[in-house]
């Protein structure tokens, strides 16, 4: 239920978080048809029943009528979602997308894409074969159709380029936008002639949409743009079904399923039941392909070490990057451990949640992603990852804090643990005084987060010269409240250190150079 | 105000190593808010972006809320898309309750592919055809096969195709046909699949075509190694770069060693799985021998039966093997000193090297006695000091000071020349010496002995180590010229470059049997020469400036004067051939020609 990316690139929080009506574009009435990527308007958010401002995402056509693809203002991407044209509030003016939004995105996504996935998928061994440009596509429902609703910079254009290495005459106009220039030279002109072609019904002249292009860099976005949307529509999992909340690259066909099925014991994934029926008729995996490190009455732990376990962790991977955003699957999961969480019953060890950890951390991170399944998640199974990958830190001897950005729900659990550890110790200890340091080797958590913590519950002073900690009334009757929620639940879930059968695993100078 | 200022002024920056009093709301009374502003603000950690999204930030204050006390402690929890949960029934169906809990912790290594067996899965659209495909056999009486048969049988194909047309996407209708692509496993197949195996061939190839040639069931994209990857966000689990080390000399040469080392090491375990297996086929050899015994046995017994030999049988059993079980001690490699049963001390059989020695020495009188018998010394008055080189044991064999030479003393040793190994030439001295000095010792020089040949013979050997020896004999010493500074003359008394005109000189003729010469022989029995001459020869040599004046009383002059002639021995340098046959090196110049 938390998330936290073991390799994002660097977050460029600065401008674009600022409000978006103060700096989007123009603003005017719009019909339908003029919607296109990128527009904000106010759309009827069904759960708070209230219309709020929304982007569209993408569009796309299902029984011959457009959807709309809307993440809503100041909501979570998880609650995004398509939405028919009849939740979208035409009357009030829409916010058409600021045409000069290049430089960020570019740089954001650095010398990233110039091309989206060709839709055929095909593995373009040679340049030239594969050179034809591919129509705009959107995950849901690819094909010709949806071109009809999609105009402006955002959509998701394919962009092949010209051999680069021969530089072809074209380039030499295009020099003003160094970023997009550099990454597609020649195929410039190419593209233009291409959506010129479906543009030209709305009444855009072909220069305006090369220009558009061109100081835009919506190619470099267009790659962007599909990670946007959501693209698996249901997902069965042992005995849940559940949406998924983001992108996910699972093979791009399974975008088309209704449903795609995951095999709870070995992850893997059908998108029909029959292929999946026969596959648990095979399978014969019955708990996680790793070692058992940690059993008590309620849950058990197992260490998986990716290398070794490269296709089970990567299905792993692909599951819980349809819960957590910023997570990344841009490398392999060679460089990773994973502990995970799983109850036990007649029919097998059930995954519940997991956390992945480095083999060695440079900045001493002892978790980088960590998920609760979602259909276990307010069942304080996050805490109890938490407290587990705390415990492993406590075993190495050494301090550790999880790998950020975290997410929302993340920072909640972390927060939620942090204090509830912090309290406990203080409300034991016996020894007077107490340092910030030995608050931390008691918890194997670092001084930064115990401060962070602190700080948030108001319970570090400052008194007669002095800084305190302070155990104000409001947080001990929090917790005599969860003590007594706990009780009447009849025990809560927490770990014995003792069963933890575990060493810290070492990994040779060998090891580390070719294995991962 | 200033309270406040005073107080900003004192506050510290919280330290982690600080002690921090732990005190309950009631034990304070009065906090200064402005001394919060000290204690650095620490981020979330969320994406500043998200950090501003609805509900984290309800949640957030309500949770503020609660730690600050206000009563409604409603939680608020962030939506999330909502789950449903499946039937029992239709979970059970997929999921069987097989499951038993071992009692100790679960430890496993099988991998997701060891698991799950036969990686193809049907469709409902393979299970349509195969329906088909089966009622067409039932109806032709052919014979029809399972679903699991089905998906093998593609996988296959699948595995086939993929090794025999890695790039088929590239064209797929180029791809190959059924009896190319079974070709390698259609033996392995069992009859039912194969009467099968090639409509099932053709509805797999509809699928490869309809698919362009990639797997027919999707897998994930992985990167082609092109830069589209880049931006693809299907594109996954790319491997990392391994980050380049620089090349050096250095490190070439480390990753040579270690290649080398490598090899070596490689050879080594070759080296033992050689020895092994050279070891197993004796021991296979053995065994055959043991079983050639024992079936000669068979035979033997048979013939015992026949003939009605009754004996102790003992050639029909294996007796115990001595030779192994003195091998066996020697197994153990470790260096415990064996107690000895002969109450010996443990080293009493290891052999001094004063025994060798003897023993060694007594093979050498042996092989001399040999050899003397066979050489025909005996008919000369000899003694063979052969192996007593040093002349130790021989009372006439002399370590002397030289005659009193003209200018210089050198210290010379006048040793017995050997005979000659082969017959004994005419030219030899040993002949003509007259045998009455010492009836049984000839003492031959090296040098001069005989006065009346008038031609000298040489005898070039080479000596260890590459050095040539002139053997020499019968030669006279040339007179030095009396009108040449006789310091001079000595110096240069060896520079001639031409042997002919010394030949030419003028010989002194001596005979040995004069009273002179045997005066001077007796001489050759005085103690060596003083430091003294030896220092002023040495500055005689290095070319000092010494003045001698004749009769001057210095050691030269009186030297000189006994004589009045120059020594027989001109100045030589003894060397010890190898073979014990003193030779007589010349100083450089003189090498030239090669004797006789």
């Amino acid at each position: 239920m938390t998330s936290a990316p073991s390799h994002t690139a660097p977050s460029t929080p600065a401008a674009p978080s600022a409000p978006p009506e103060n700096v989007s574009g123009e603003k005017s009435m719009a019909t339908l048809s003029q919607l296109r990527m990128g527009v904000k308007l106010f759309v009827f958010h069904n759960n708070s029943g209230e219309h709020r401002l929304a982007e569209i995402l993408s569009i796309d056509i299902r029984k011959d009528s457009p959807r709309y693809y809307v993440h809503y203002n100041e909501f979570n991407k998880r609650l995004d979602e398509w939405v028919t044209a009849d939740k979208l509030d035409l009357s009030r003016e829409v916010e058409w997308p600021r045409p000069d939004k290049p430089t960020k995105k570019t740089e954001k996504k650095g010398k990233a894409s110039k091309a989206e996935p060709a839709k055929d998928g095909r593995p373009q061994k040679r340049p030239k074969v594969s050179r034809e440009s591919v129509g705009p596509v959107t995950p849901k429902a690819p094909g010709p159709r949806q071109r009809r609703g999609t105009i402006g910079t955002d959509d998701g254009l394919v962009i092949q380029s010209e051999d680069i290495g021969e530089g072809s005459p074209e380039d030499m106009d295009i020099d003003d936008d160094e970023a997009v220039a550099e990454e597609t030279p020649a195929g410039r002109t190419k593209t233009a002639k291409a959506d010129g072609e479906f543009r030209q019904p709305e009444g855009f002249s072909k220069e305006n949409e090369i220009e558009k292009l061109r100081t835009s860099g919506s190619m470099t976005q267009s790659a962007h743009e599909i990670s946007r949307v959501r693209n698996l529509s249901r997902i069965q999992m042992g005995k849940f079904e559940l949406e998924p909340w983001y992108f996910s690259p699972y093979p791009v066909e399974y975008t088309q399923a209704d449903m795609v099925y995951i095999c709870e014991f070995c992850l893997s994934y059908f998108d029909s039941p029959r292929r999946f029926e026969r596959h648990r008729g095979k399978c014969n995996l019955m708990h996680p392909p790793g070692n058992e490190i940690y059993r008590d009455q309620n849950v058990s732990f197992f260490e998986i070490d990716g290398r070794r376990q490269r296709t089970w962790c990567r299905n792993l991977c692909l599951l819980s990057k349809c819960f957590l955003d910023h997570k990344t699957l841009y490398y392999d999961v060679d460089p990773f451990l994973f502990y995970c969480m799983a109850v036990r019953d007649e029919s097998g060890y059930h995954l519940i949640g997991y956390f992945s950890k480095e083999k060695e951390s440079a900045e001493n991170y002892n978790v980088a992603c960590i998920l609760t399944l979602p259909q276990y998640q307010r069942h304080g199974y996050g805490k109890l990852l938490i407290a587990f990958s705390y415990e492993l830190t406590k075993r190495e001897a050494k301090l550790g804090s999880p790998e950020k950005p975290l997410s929302d729900l993340g920072l909640l659990s972390y927060r939620a643990y942090w204090q509830d550890t912090i309290v406990d110790i203080l409300l034991d200890w016996k020894g007077g005084d107490l340092t910030i340091d030995e608050l931390s080797n008691c918890s194997a958590m670092t001084t930064q987060d115990i401060i962070h913590t602190l700080q948030n519950l108001n319970m570090l002073k400052y008194y007669k010269g002095q800084h305190v900690i302070v155990l104000t009334d409001a947080i001990l009757a929090q917790k005599e409240r969860q003590r007594e929620r706990q009780r009447a639940k009849g025990g809560f879930r927490t770990l014995n250190p003792e069963n933890l059968i575990w060493k810290p695993p070492v990994f040779s100078a060998a090891s580390r150079t070719w294995n991962w | 105000m200033t309270r406040s200022a005073g107080n900003r002024f004192r506050t510290r920056k919280l330290s982690t190593k600080q002690s921090l009093a732990i005190l309950r709301e009631n034990q304070i009374d009065s906090v200064d808010d402005d001394a919060q502003r000290h204690i650095p603000q620490i981020e979330t950690g969320v994406e500043r972006q998200e950090e501003i999204e609805h509900h984290l930030q309800a949640a957030i204050s309500a949770h503020q809320a609660a730690a600050v006390g206000s009563k409604e402690s409603k939680k608020v929890f962030i939506p999330t898309p909502n789950t449903t949960e499946l039937s029992a029934e239709q979970y059970a169906k997929l999921y069987p309750k097989k499951f038993q809990q071992p009692f100790s912790y679960i430890r496993s290594s099988a991998t997701v592919e060891d698991c799950c067996g036969t990686s193809y899965c049907m469709s409902e659209e393979d299970d349509k055809y195969l329906a088909e495909l089966n009622a067409a056999q039932a109806k032709a009486n052919l014979p029809t096969i399972t679903e699991d048969e089905f998906e093998s049988l593609i996988e296959l194909y699948e595995n086939q195709i993929k090794e025999m047309q890695p790039y088929l996407t590239l064209d797929v209708n180029n791809i190959i046909g059924y009896d190319e692509l079974a070709a390698s496993f259609i033996a392995d197949m069992n009859d039912n699949v194969r009467s099968v195996s090639r409509p099932i061939y053709d509805y797999w190839r509809g699928h490869k075509i309809v698919r362009t040639g990639k797997s027919i069931i999707p897998c994930l994209k992985f990167e082609q190694g092109n830069e589209k990857d880049e931006g693809d966000p299907y594109v996954c689990f790319r491997r990392r770069e391994v980050r380049q080390v620089r090349k050096t000399r250095r490190t070439d040469a480390q990753s040579t060693d270690k290649l080398k080392k490598l090899r070596q090491d490689i050879e080594t375990a070759r080296g033992l799985v050689n020895d092994v297996r050279q070891r197993e086929v004796m021991r296979k050899n053995s065994y055959k021998f043991d079983m050639q015994i024992f079936e000669q046995r068979r035979i033997v017994i048979d013939l015992k039966r026949k003939h009605g030999i009754k004996d102790s049988d003992e050639d029909l059993v294996n007796k115990p093997q001595p030779k192994r079980r003195q091998a066996e001690p020697a197994a153990p490699p470790t260096l415990r000193i064996p107690i000895r049963q002969d109450g010996k001390p443990p080293d009493a059989d290891l052999r001094h090297l004063s025994t060798l020695r003897a023993e060694e020495e007594k093979r050498r009188l042996e092989k001399y006695n040999q050899l003397r018998k066979l050489r025909p010394l005996s008919k000369y008055p000899l003694l063979d000091v052969t192996h007593d080189t040093l002349g130790m044991h021989m009372p006439s064999a002399t370590v002397t000071t030289p005659p009193p030479t003209k200018y210089c003393n050198v210290q010379t040793f006048y040793l017995p020349s050997p005979p000659n190994s082969a017959e004994s030439l005419p030219s030899s001295p040993i002949e003509e010496s007259p045998s009455e000095n010492s009836p049984q010792v000839s003492i031959v020089q090296a040098s001069p002995s005989k006065t009346s040949q008038d031609v000298p013979s040489f005898r070039r050997r080479v000596g260890r180590g590459g050095r040539i020896l002139i053997d020499r004999r019968g030669r006279s010493t040339p007179t030095t010229p009396m009108d040449i500074d006789p310091v001079m003359a000595d110096r240069m008394k060896y520079d001639h470059d031409d042997e002919d005109s010394e030949a030419q000189h003028h010989e002194i003729m001596v005979d040995p049997s004069s009273a002179l010469q045997i005066k001077f022989r007796a001489r050759l029995n005085t103690p060596p020469p003083d430091n003294h001459s030896i220092t002023l020869r040495r500055q005689v040599m290095a070319g000092s400036p010494v003045l001698i004046a004749p009769g001057a009383g210095s050691p030269n002059a009186q030297m000189r004067l006994p004589n009045g002639h120059p020594p027989p021995g001109m100045t030589q340098h003894v060397i010890m051939t190898p073979n014990g046959v003193p030779g007589v090196a010349y100083p450089r110049p003189p090498l030239g020609p090669p004797g006789r």
